[in-house]
């Protein structure tokens, strides 16, 4: 559950845990004994989320919000915080939230999960490929790509070169 | 001092880290199950004994027509095998030739 909810909007959830739940059943013959169950089981949960987010995109459910002035402010204030403490308390502001969603709105369904994975939750390239059943290669080429797009998109509303 | 994009990836990961864990109460697990077991038993991995009775042995009456068949053709033709010319060959290799053989 704690998988799918990082992955997925908060209210399409339980339908989509309910879903992964399904899968892992109708897999159940692909499960071989010496594999790490959970890791199998994390694995078809990810996979879910995936497809969740391709049916979205695919229908254009996805919001384009657009950035206002509090969710400018919120990046150049982290940016401009000289300080040497941790960022991470940034995060628990509401506009930082804001701010991930409209950036990863942005991006395709593929970008999102690789960037959700390697760059937000700091797994391996290996660990994300293994996954999302990927081959290495392309989850490093992916993972470069949308930290790129998603270092131009912050870029956008405070300044070219800000975020480099 | 950290640069800009690991301030922005830190803030960022807090972020998403603090996204809320849906709770999932009883009635939604009751509805998963509900929903498992009127999927029934789940598919078993195919195994190799079950693929063989199932492919193999439905060729058997076949195969053995085919063979059955074939015999009937090979003793109507008057096939000669090889092994008698090689025996002809071999009892008498001073006055068979080849040419003998094939009459010419």
């Amino acid at each position: 559950m704690g998988i799918v909810s990082r992955h997925v909007p908060y209210d399409q959830a339980e339908e989509t845990a309910h879903d992964a739940f399904i899968r892992a059943y109708q897999s159940l013959a692909t499960f071989r004994g010496e594999d790490n169950f959970r890791h199998w089981l994390a694995s078809i949960a990810v996979r879910t989320c995936y497809d969740f987010w391709r049916q979205r995109y695919r229908s254009k459910e996805v919001p384009m919000s657009s950035l206002t002035q509090e969710h400018q402010e919120w990046l150049e204030n982290v940016i401009s915080d000289t300080s040497d403490r941790a960022f991470g308390e940034y995060g628990s502001l509401k506009e930082a939230r804001e701010v991930l969603d409209w950036a990863l709105a942005k991006l395709s369904a593929e970008d999102r999960m690789v960037l959700e994975l390697v760059y937000l939750e700091g797994l391996t390239v290996r660990q994300a490929a293994e996954l999302l059943g990927w081959t290495t290669a392309n989850v490093k080429v992916r993972s470069f790509r949308s930290r790129k797009k998603l270092q131009k998109l912050l870029s956008g509303p405070i300044g070219e070169g800000m975020i480099q | 001092m950290k640069d800009n994009t690991t301030k922005v990836r830190e803030a960022l990961s807090a972020a998403y880290r603090e996204k809320d864990t849906v709770r999932v109460g009883e009635l939604w697990e009751t509805r998963v199950m509900g929903h498992i077991r009127s999927l029934g038993a789940p598919a078993s991995p195919a195994n190799f004994s079950a693929l063989f009775s199932r492919f193999v042995w439905r060729a058997a009456p076949i195969a053995s027509l085919l063979i059955v068949a074939l015999t009937v053709a090979l003793v109507n033709l008057d096939y000669t095998p090889e092994y008698e010319l090689t025996a002809t060959f071999m009892t008498d290799p001073i006055e068979s030739t080849v040419e003998q053989l094939w009459g010419r």
